[in-house]
């Protein structure tokens, strides 16, 4: 099947994913040149730190309108929302623990156990989010798998769930919580030998890194009672 | 059965270990290096930690917290408890030129820290092409001055030792040479042996063995006696350069608040390692110098501290050196 | 003939058996060296195994049992095990899980993990272990004959001439690429912005830090590989059930047969020869080898679309590059005493804390420890080939595991490997973040590996471009007054016009038929 050219006073996409792909690089490239925008450019005996990130930016901008222009002018693949919808939602999460975290600042909270409270605030949401998801998994499964958000948002948390324990509680807790938490993101997942699985798994790995190699890798710590 | 029992006789001391104090320590002293492994601070809290845990009867297990100049792992272990079960070796750039070059740091080297006392200097050499004509620090001034719009320098990189160190020389001559950074000393050198750069400053170690290669030439070395290793390359004093006095100094530092006894400790085990033949003569094979009694003391790393950071501030500000 | 002599003394060295005190036996006479050989080349395997832990990860971590050591050959011997062991290791992920663990087994990923995909797993990691030894003998008998004579070939490269290599090995880059070659150089685009990120090392100012600390030092390479490649792989196997698992299918041969040996003796010889000429020089020349060595046998292929489908010659010669360039990069550090990447500058380190300070004067000084490196290296490939072939089984059933506990076990791995290299938790947040990043591209019809090539040859490219200039005072003219760098910039522009030469008439074609 062919796809009539583009006609007369009627603009057409014909590669969706092409078009997202350079707007999406587009923004990137306008993003970096916002965060760059206090580097000097420095001349060419002495540049300075922004010349090359400007340079590779205004080449990626080029790219980016190319395949802009790729989008409407040829055919090409096109694009789903499932495809996008976890990285959308990780970036709205983003968004609100900004906002939140500078209203905190405002109110003078500076600090929340020791971290930013936008940190806080973001780890917040996404633990909310994760326990909506994880309802969505029992009572609509398909729609839950079809969405395009298990994979994504059950193995991030868990990374951040191994990143936020591994050096305030240790291993032992660390381990098993980025296992259990990530293999929500399986629809084949059974809980029982997950549970077998990353508990065995979390032993070999201590027994490996913290004995026999010796590597400084806190295994379990409660503040005042144990250091492992 | 029986390793299950220990276990719990673990847990119980571990839970009643709390209160008693006065048998630190009971179990294995972390002390963060904030470089790489392998890295010369790295390999100077190595030697010396041996001999240390040694003397306190539990390991002192070396973390590699790198980043940011050694300024990541510094902020951590200041942060860390006060309990002597963590400690850090410090050196001349997180604990003297960072404040400087890092307006956000976030400690204060000469009031956030316990100090332990210092466990090594190594002496600053200035060293350059083979193809440069002069043959002394005299001389190199004068070609300095004559050929200043054509001078190269090579440093390990912003905040790196070889780079603040240089920037006194610079400074202190009254040359602008333009200053070609590289990822780490290696590189640097290599270029200077090829002769891509002119002149260097850095630690002895890494030179010595390049120095009796006749690959590159020495001038001075920033110490006020002449170094064991290089017996012919004479002192920046004897030079004509007396007021350039530069060391790479690695000292041991805990987090501000750890108890009096617990310092007292680590100090004595530090200066008995410091006295043992072993990690002296392996200290003095990286071309160290090794700090007499007097110099060993917290109030004497102290006043290092706060001389060190009163040195290099104005020098890093003046030649608007920061890292952010 | 002083280099059979010299081979003569590294030998004994290497075999020298000691009387060792083994508690309860008493004095045991035991070749000592060849035992700490082992242990390096078995313990540096199974770290480096581990996914997205490559070998400069893996000396991290290893390099401070070494330091127990008391003997300075028995330390080293056991480092360069490690080293290779940690190499191969890597590859081995690269071929099972698409995980490279460092920058040279990007390229295994490619045709590596397809074979990997289509049950010839065993063939994959076989070819691999082979073509390693060979490349491995010959680089062995390249240093110990040409140590001395190749040094100054180091010193001939300055800023001018790096950038200039740099340029053509981003040619490399958009050969990779399978589709689009647009979309690739866009990738590689975007690997040299990430490259950026961090303090920029002349003036020490923060480039797109956003004021965060643990960015301060920039992107590190193995989160980013593991986010973009093992992470966003595993994103991807989770919404495709049916056809994710190399399980499903059947283990198929463990190692190759007469034919897939016959189609890899050129690319081996090939990769070999790029591996280790490259390996030679200064500032991690190495890396190139295997993108190198993939572009030629891409380029000379009778059907070049064979490639990123499974191809044995695409895992065959980027494979032995690999190791050729990992052994001849030994020889600026042992001759001129300047280490030319990361793991070199870890060796170092190594060599230090023994006692020994590497420079020009090891060579006449330690011969012993010289020479017997150099035999170690051997050694150490001999054994790499010994531990390996057996266990190729072993991981090849590992791939039996259901996918449901494969996937955590990957995660769990990976992240014990990245935290430990700089016991650091936000390094964890990174690749999390990386991951999302990685698979949106792959939903966006871009490939990982070219933006890894720029990200990797990024930091050398603009560094020497910048020292290069302010050396010549900021004129252009430096890097075409230079003969070597004027030759790789011809060379450069030659294969970008080969490169881009079949995607132009393509589209010409396109018009003309429409």
């Amino acid at each position: 099947m062919k796809t009539p050219k583009v006609e007369m006073g009627a603009i057409r996409v014909r590669g969706a994913q092409n078009l997202v792909a350079g707007l999406s690089l587009l923004g990137l490239a306008a993003f970096a040149a916002w965060a760059a925008s206090d580097l000097p450019l420095g001349r060419l005996g002495s540049m300075g730190p922004g010349m090359v990130p400007y340079a590779i930016m205004g080449l990626i901008a080029l790219f980016a309108l190319g395949l802009v222009a790729n989008g409407f002018l040829k055919d090409g693949e096109g694009v789903a929302l499932a495809d996008y919808s976890a990285v959308i939602l990780v970036a709205a999460i983003g968004v609100v623990a900004l906002v939140a975290g500078a209203s905190l600042k405002a109110a003078g909270i500076a600090q929340l156990w020791g971290y930013p409270p936008s940190v806080v605030a973001f780890c917040a949401v996404y633990l909310l989010v994760m326990v909506w998801l994880a309802i969505q998994a029992v009572r609509r499964p398909t729609w839950l798998d079809r969405s395009g958000l298990r994979g994504p948002i059950f193995v991030v948390g868990g990374l951040l769930a191994f990143a936020l324990t591994v050096r305030t509680v240790g291993l032992v807790l660390a381990g098993p919580l980025l296992a259990v938490i990530s293999g929500a993101a399986s629809s084949e997942t059974r809980l029982k030998e997950l549970l077998i699985f990353a508990v065995a798994i979390t032993a070999v790995c201590i027994v490996m890194f913290k004995y026999a190699l010796k590597l400084p890798m806190p295994v379990l710590i409660i503040p005042g009672v144990i250091y492992l | 059965m029986k390793s299950y029992m220990m276990a719990v006789a673990a847990l119980a001391l571990a839970v009643g270990g709390a209160q008693a104090q006065s048998n630190y320590p009971e179990r294995p002293i972390t002390m963060i290096v904030p470089f790489a492994a392998g890295g010369p601070t790295d390999v100077v809290a190595r030697i010396v930690g041996e001999h240390m845990s040694r003397t306190l009867g539990q390991q002192i297990v070396v973390e590699n917290v790198a980043g940011a100049g050694g300024t990541t792992g510094i902020t951590r272990a200041a942060q860390a408890n006060a309990d002597g079960y963590t400690i850090m070796m410090g050196h001349m750039g997180t604990h003297g030129a960072a404040p400087a070059l890092y307006p956000n740091l976030k400690y204060d080297p000469a009031k956030d820290f316990a100090p332990i006392g210092l466990a090594a200097g190594t002496p600053i050499l200035i060293v350059a092409k083979n193809g440069i004509p002069a043959k002394t620090l005299k001389e190199f001034n004068d070609y300095a001055k004559a050929n200043a719009d054509k001078l190269n320098e090579a440093h390990a990189g912003v905040g790196s030792v070889s780079h603040t160190t240089c920037t006194l020389f610079n400074s202190q001559l009254g040359i602008k040479p333009n200053r070609v950074a590289y990822r780490g000393t290696g590189p640097a050198l290599n270029d200077l042996v090829a002769g891509q750069v002119d002149y260097a400053c850095d630690q002895i170690v890494n030179l010595v063995p390049q120095i009796k290669a006749g690959t590159i030439k020495a001038f001075a070395v920033a110490t006020p006696q002449r170094n064991p290793a290089l017996p012919d390359v004479p002192t920046t004093i004897e030079a004509g350069m007396p007021d350039y006095q530069v060391s790479a100094w690695n000292a041991i530092f805990a987090p501000k608040g750890t108890p009096e006894a617990i310092v007292t400790k680590l100090t004595g085990a530090l200066s008995k390692a410091l006295d043992d033949e072993g990690t002296r003569k392996r200290l003095l094979d990286l071309g160290a110098d090794i700090p007499d009694a007097n110099g060993r003391t917290p109030k004497a790393l102290q006043q290092l501290v706060e001389s060190e950071v009163g040195r290099w501030t104005p020098v890093l500000k003046a030649a608007g050196i920061t890292a952010n | 003939m002083d280099m059979l002599a010299n081979l003569g003394l590294g030998f004994s060295t290497i075999l020298n058996i000691v009387p060792v005190e083994l508690p309860g036996i008493g004095a045991v006479p035991l070749p000592m060296n060849i035992i700490l050989c082992f242990i390096g080349c078995l313990v540096g395997t199974l770290i480096g195994v581990l996914p997205g832990v490559g070998p400069i990860a893996t000396i991290t971590m290893l390099l401070p049992i070494t330091f127990q050591l008391g003997n300075p050959t028995g330390a080293l011997v056991m480092l360069a095990g490690i080293y290779y062991g940690a190499q191969y290791g890597g590859s081995t992920t690269a071929i099972l899980v698409n995980i490279p663990g460092e920058a040279t087994s990007v390229v295994t990923t490619l045709d590596g993990h397809e074979m990997a995909k289509q049950g010839r797993a065993g063939v994959a990691l076989g070819i691999s272990a082979i073509g390693s030894f060979f490349a491995g003998c010959v680089a062995t008998v390249v240093i110990a004959a040409l140590a001395a004579p190749l040094t100054g070939v180091a010193l001939l490269f300055g800023p001018a001439e790096y950038f200039a290599l740099m340029v053509m090995g981003l040619i490399f880059a958009v050969v990779l690429a399978r589709g689009s070659v647009a979309k690739a150089v866009t990738m590689i685009l975007v690997g040299l912005l990430l490259s950026t990120i961090g303090t920029d090392l002349e003036t020490g100012q923060e480039r797109l830090t956003f004021g965060f600390a643990p960015l301060s030092d920039g992107v590190d390479f193995a989160v980013l590989a593991m986010g973009v490649f093992g992470f966003a792989e595993v994103l991807r196997n989770l919404e495709v059930s049916e056809n994710r698992d190399v399980v499903n299918k059947p283990i198929g041969r463990l190692l190759p047969s007469l034919d897939d040996l016959k189609a890899s003796v050129a690319p081996v010889l090939r990769g070999t020869a790029l591996g280790a000429s490259l390996g030679i020089l200064p500032g991690n020349g190495a890396v190139l080898g295997p993108f190198a060595s993939y572009t030629l046998e891409k380029k000379i292929a009778k059907d070049p679309r064979r490639f990123g489908r499974g191809a044995i010659e695409g895992v065959a010669g980027p494979e032995s590059a690999n190791n050729a360039g990992a052994q001849t990069s030994f020889i600026p550090l042992l001759t001129l005493g300047i280490p030319p990447n990361a793991v070199m500058a870890l060796m170092v380190g190594a060599m230090t804390i023994q006692g020994i300070i590497p420079g020009p004067q090891v060579m006449t000084r330690n011969p012993d420890l010289f020479w017997g490196m150099i035999a170690s290296m051997w050694i150490g490939n001999l054994m790499l080939l010994i531990i390996n072939l057996p266990l190729i089984g072993l991981w090849v059933r590992l791939l039996k595991v259901p996918y449901r506990l494969m996937f955590p076990a990957i995660l769990v791995f990976s992240c014990i490997g990245i935290y430990s290299v700089n016991n650091s938790p936000a390094d964890v947040v990174f690749t999390a973040v990386f991951a999302l990043f990685g698979y949106s591209l792959i939903k966006l019809g871009f490939e990982p590996a070219p933006m890894l090539l720029g990200f990797v040859l990024g930091k050398l490219m603009e560094e020497n471009l910048r020292r290069a200039l302010i050396i010549s005072r900021g004129d252009m003219v430096t890097f075409l007054e230079k003969p070597i760098s004027a030759t790789l910039l011809a060379i450069a522009a030659v294969m970008l016009c080969l490169a881009l030469l079949p995607s132009v008439r393509k589209s010409r074609d396109e018009v003309f038929t429409e």
